[in-house]
This record gives structure tokens, C-alpha cells and sequence, in this order.
């Protein structure tokens, strides 16, 4: 365990290095971040100027989805799809043949090769806009809340990963699957809009089926403190079913690959 | 979406006659010189291309069903400005207002796009650019030529859509008139030109910067606050009044706002004018900045 810890942070070192040498690429990617981060939260705050509330949701509880939203789209980008898309890329030339050989977990090895350095600043400000959504809320929260708030967060970025992994072993067969993940990623924006705006089954959908509400409105609710237990347990429910099934589907799907030599 | 590979060799006129290697670059450069017979080529050419670009959209055919389906957007906005009217109308948008808007909105953004940025990104750094330069069209006219083979196939897509709609609301209701129907698609059209137009923009940016896709995101940022995308810019009046005189409506909420009937006299004329305005004024800019920027790219075959 200790092993695989002290592998993965020496990966992500290296790949931060690499991509140290491009400064002003790096500069311009940075400010472009920031440009779609206001981007995607301009349409809540100026929704916000037409209602007080929506669905039973003032601006900074929404915002507050919003927070967790660019936290997980930060951690997306960031880390878990460049990752795992260089797997897809690997499974097409091949070269996964020398992943495999590598005397360490495969599914670590690629799961934890490389991060977007500038998609952290994305993720910083996120974080940014969580502190100030929960300083502007009426009662202010607990610190149980807000503690309850990260580990729903936390969970919710568990099953984001699940989820990928899920995607990408389909990739073991059918290669080329960049559409399927644009597909996730465009039912996912649909996560940055509190759930209770979503009526009727398009609701029941989001929060069973595709768990994207579990993903960012359940945070928030822990955070306002309306979380019921049983919400809870279904998100850890969830996010504990997303990660078994998908190191399953995984280790299954090894068993598939067809590599180059072969 | 993949090249066609390279059998033909180019025509006779427009092999270097100098034995010495030449630029492509210059070669492009006088390909594009309009002679006579440059100028009625793409004339007679082009629905061979689009022919082309339709037989490569059915090889594709569920990626672009995917991608046709990644439009979540317009459907996600719509459940948002539902809840939000339930509770009362804003202004004359009702529930069955923003559901013709986004149902619409769906339909023009489906219409209306390109993706000629990525294929220009991918041609300029795979060199692929070069061989397209040979041809003796227009490489935008090529791309063009693709883009409009799509859209049989996404008009088919669409009726399943647009019919599920009608039917899940109906409430919807559409007062047409045979110039609405006319307007709608020319403002349409215009929009697929313009959105296609500044998309190669972006896509030439690629010879000056390896961000030129960054910066298509950005845009596309911007685009989707002041077109009319997500918010109908009636419902914003500060930024409405900003917005109307931008190139951004011109891109999408025109043709909406034409077939619900939300235009009428002068505020009708001013969104075709300025539509037309842009297009002319993008046109221009293209054909200037093409010429300049093309200089810069130094691959010599593939």
C-alpha cells in the first residue's frame, strides 16, 4: 500500500515537472480556465436575478452545487480523464503491453500516471466558491456539516472515478470510445443545477440511475444540513457499488485485452 | 473523423514548372489566385464534395448519433426554466414558451454547427494541410463541403426529437406563417456560415499557437452566455441590449426568436440586418486572414 502511494506521487511529480517547461502555455491555459470557470457559473448567479429561489434553493445553496460541481469537473479534467484516456490511447497502439509488465498495480499505473496542472487551479477555485457560498448562508453551518459536506464531496469524486473506469474498460473491445466519455461528461453538466430543479422522473433518473445528484447536490445538502440519513447511506451505498463493480469490470476486462504481441 | 487518403495527383496547372522545390505555402498561394477556371471550380466541385462528406458521415454513423446526443444542454436549461415558470411566468415566457425556445434552440444549434476548428487544428499540425492545399479548392471550401454532408443525417436525427417533444408538450404552441417558416431557415443558414466561418478563424489561430483549441473553448464560453444558448437575452435586459448588436445571437437565438414570433417590426429587421452585417464583415475577414496566415505553415508533404 505504502509502496503504490510513494509510486503514485512520484508519477504525478514527474508528470508536474514535464509540464513545468511550457510557462506560457501553461499562463494561457491558466487564465482560459478561469474564463470558463465564470463562464459556467455566470447562468446560475444571473438566473439568481430573475428568482430569489428555485426548487427551495437560495443563490448560495445553489452555488454551493455549483462549488461541488467545478470541484469534481476540476478533478475530472485534471486527473481522472487524462489518465484514463491515455489507457484508451495504450490499448490502441499496444503499448499497454509494457504497462503490464511493470511490477505494480496496472489500474494504479494508470489511473495515477499524470495530472493537468493548471485544470488544480480549476480546482481551487471551486473551493474558493464553496467558502464563500457556506460564509454567505443564513444559519451558518456546523462544522459537522461542513465536515459531513467533504466526505459526501469525497465520495461523490470515488464515484466520478468509478464511473470512468467503467467507460474505459469497454474500451478493451470497442477501442475508439472517446464519444462515449463526451457523452458522461454532457449528462454530468446537467450536475451543476441543484436536484430539485429537475422535476418529476427526469429527477428520479439523475439521482438513481445516473447518481449525478449523489455526485454534487448531496454534498451541499450536508453541508445545509438537510441530508437525511438514509440519502447518505444510499450515496455511500453508491459510490461503494460504483468502485467494487468497477475494479471487477476492470480486472475482467484485462483478461480481454488483446495486446499487440499477441 | 478521418482523412480520405491522397490517391489523385494534383492537375497539370498546378504542378511547379520550376524544377527547384517551392513552398507549398506559395503554391497554395497562387492555386488560389482567381483565375477564371479557379473561381467556377468549387461551383461544379462541391456537391461532389458533399456527397463525399455524407458517404464519410454514414461510415460514422453512431458517433455522430453520440454526438448529436451529447447535446444535453438546451434539454438541461429547459428543466431549469421549467421549474422556474411553474412557480409564474417570466415576463410573456411561460412553460410552453421555454420549451418551444429550447426545443427550437436544439434544433438550430444542431443545424447550425461546425467542426471545422478540430479539423483544421488537426490537418495544420499533422501536415495533412499541405495535401489539401494541392487540391484545386479551397481547403475551407473542402471542410464546408463536409460539414453540409451531415446534414441529411442530422435532420434525421432530429424529427424523432422534435416530434418527442411535441408530443411530451402539448402546450406548445406555434403561430407559423410561410415568411416565419422562410426566415427561419435563412437566418439558419447564415448562422451555420458564420458560426463556420469564425470556427475556421480559430482553427487558422493553430499556425500561430498551439492554444488555438483553448481558445475555441473560451469562446464557446462566451458564446453560450450571449447567444441565447442558455438564457433566452430577453429575459437579461442589460446584457440584451449589448447582445443584439454581437455576433453571438446571430449564431443561434435569431431563427428561435423568428419562429416563436418574438420579433416584430424594426427589432426584426435589426437582428436580420446585423446577422448579414456580421456575416459580410466575417467573410472579409477570412478571406484577408487566410491568405496571411496560411504563409506560416512550413510543412513540406506528409
Amino acid at each position: 500500500m505504502r509502496a503504490s502511494f510513494r509510486i503514485a506521487a512520484q508519477m504525478i511529480r514527474t508528470s508536474i515537472q514535464a509540464q513545468a517547461q511550457y510557462r506560457v502555455d501553461f499562463l494561457l491555459q491558466l487564465s482560459l480556465g478561469f474564463f470558463w470557470t465564470a463562464s459556467s457559473v455566470a447562468p446560475l448567479w444571473l438566473v439568481f436575478e430573475i428568482r430569489s429561489e428555485i426548487g427551495g434553493w437560495s443563490r448560495p445553496e445553489a452555488m454551493l452545487v455549483m462549488s461541488a460541481f467545478l470541484v469534481l469537473k476540476a478533478l475530472l479534467d485534471g486527473i481522472i480523464s487524462p489518465n484514463l484516456n491515455a489507457l484508451v490511447e495504450q490499448v490502441r497502439l499496444g503499448t499497454f503491453d509494457f504497462v503490464l509488465l511493470k511490477p505494480a498495480d496496472p489500474q494504479l499505473l494508470v489511473s495515477a500516471s499524470r495530472v493537468v496542472v493548471p485544470k488544480l487551479a480549476d480546482l481551487m477555485v471551486g473551493l474558493g466558491l464553496s467558502a464563500w457560498s457556506i460564509s454567505q448562508i443564513a444559519p451558518a453551518p456546523s462544522a459537522l456539516q461542513i465536515a459531513a459536506g467533504g466526505i459526501m464531496l469525497l465520495a461523490g469524486a470515488l464515484g466520478i472515478y468509478g464511473v470512468w473506469v467503467l467507460i474505459i474498460c469497454t474500451a478493451f473491445w470497442f477501442v475508439k470510445i472517446d464519444n462515449l466519455s463526451f457523452l458522461f461528461t454532457s449528462i454530468f453538466d446537467a450536475a451543476r443545477w441543484p436536484i430539485s430543479v429537475f422535476r418529476g422522473w427526469v429527477g428520479l433518473l439523475l439521482t438513481f440511475v445516473l447518481p449525478i445528484a449523489v455526485m454534487t447536490s448531496f454534498p451541499a445538502m450536508a453541508v445545509l444540513g438537510r441530508l437525511s440519513l438514509a440519502r447518505a447511506a444510499f450515496a455511500a451505498a453508491t459510490t461503494t457499488f460504483l468502485l467494487v463493480v468497477s475494479r471487477r469490470v476492470w480486472l475482467w476486462a484485462l483478461r480481454h485485452y488483446a495486446s499487440a504481441s499477441s | 473523423m478521418g482523412m480520405p487518403s491522397m490517391s489523385s495527383s494534383p492537375p497539370e496547372s498546378l504542378a511547379p514548372r520550376d524544377p527547384h522545390p517551392v513552398p507549398l505555402a506559395h503554391v497554395a498561394a497562387s492555386a488560389h489566385t482567381p483565375s477564371r477556371a479557379a473561381w467556377s471550380r468549387p461551383f461544379y466541385v462541391f456537391p461532389t464534395m458533399v456527397k463525399v462528406g455524407f458517404a464519410e458521415l454514414v461510415a460514422y454513423r453512431s458517433e455522430v448519433l453520440i454526438w448529436v446526443l451529447t447535446t444535453t444542454m438546451p434539454l438541461i436549461m429547459y428543466a431549469v426554466w421549467s421549474t422556474i415558470a411553474h412557480e409564474a411566468p417570466i415576463g410573456r415566457f411561460d412553460g410552453a414558451m421555454f420549451g418551444a425556445y429550447f426545443l427550437s434552440t436544439l434544433v438550430v444549434r444542431q443545424l447550425a454547427s461546425a467542426w471545422v476548428v478540430w479539423e483544421l487544428n488537426y490537418v495544420i499540425r499533422t501536415g495533412q494541410l499541405s495535401s489539401l492545399l494541392l487540391r484545386p479548392v479551397h481547403p475551407l471550401a473542402y471542410f464546408a463541403a463536409m460539414n453540409l454532408g451531415a446534414l441529411p443525417f442530422r435532420l434525421l436525427i432530429l424529427c424523432p426529437i422534435v416530434i418527442g417533444a411535441f408530443l411530451a408538450l402539448p402546450e406548445i404552441h406555434l403561430e407559423l406563417s410561410w415568411w416565419r417558416v422562410l426566415l427561419f431557415f435563412e437566418t439558419t443558414i447564415l448562422a451555420w456560415l458564420l458560426t463556420f466561418l469564425i470556427q475556421s478563424i480559430f482553427g487558422m489561430l493553430a499556425l500561430y499557437t498551439q492554444q488555438s483549441l483553448a481558445l475555441q473553448d473560451a469562446w464557446f464560453g462566451v458564446w453560450s452566455l450571449l447567444s441565447g444558448y442558455l438564457i433566452p437575452l430577453e429575459l437579461m435586459p442589460k446584457v440584451h441590449d449589448v447582445a443584439i448588436w454581437l455576433p453571438f445571437r446571430s449564431m443561434n437565438a435569431l431563427p428561435t426568436e423568428i419562429i416563436l414570433g418574438l420579433l416584430t417590426g424594426d427589432a426584426l429587421m435589426q437582428g436580420l440586418l446585423v446577422q448579414v452585417g456580421w456575416v459580410v464583415g466575417v467573410v472579409i475577414f477570412v478571406a484577408f486572414f487566410w491568405r496571411r496566415a496560411i504563409r506560416r505553415f512550413e510543412a513540406f508533404g506528409n
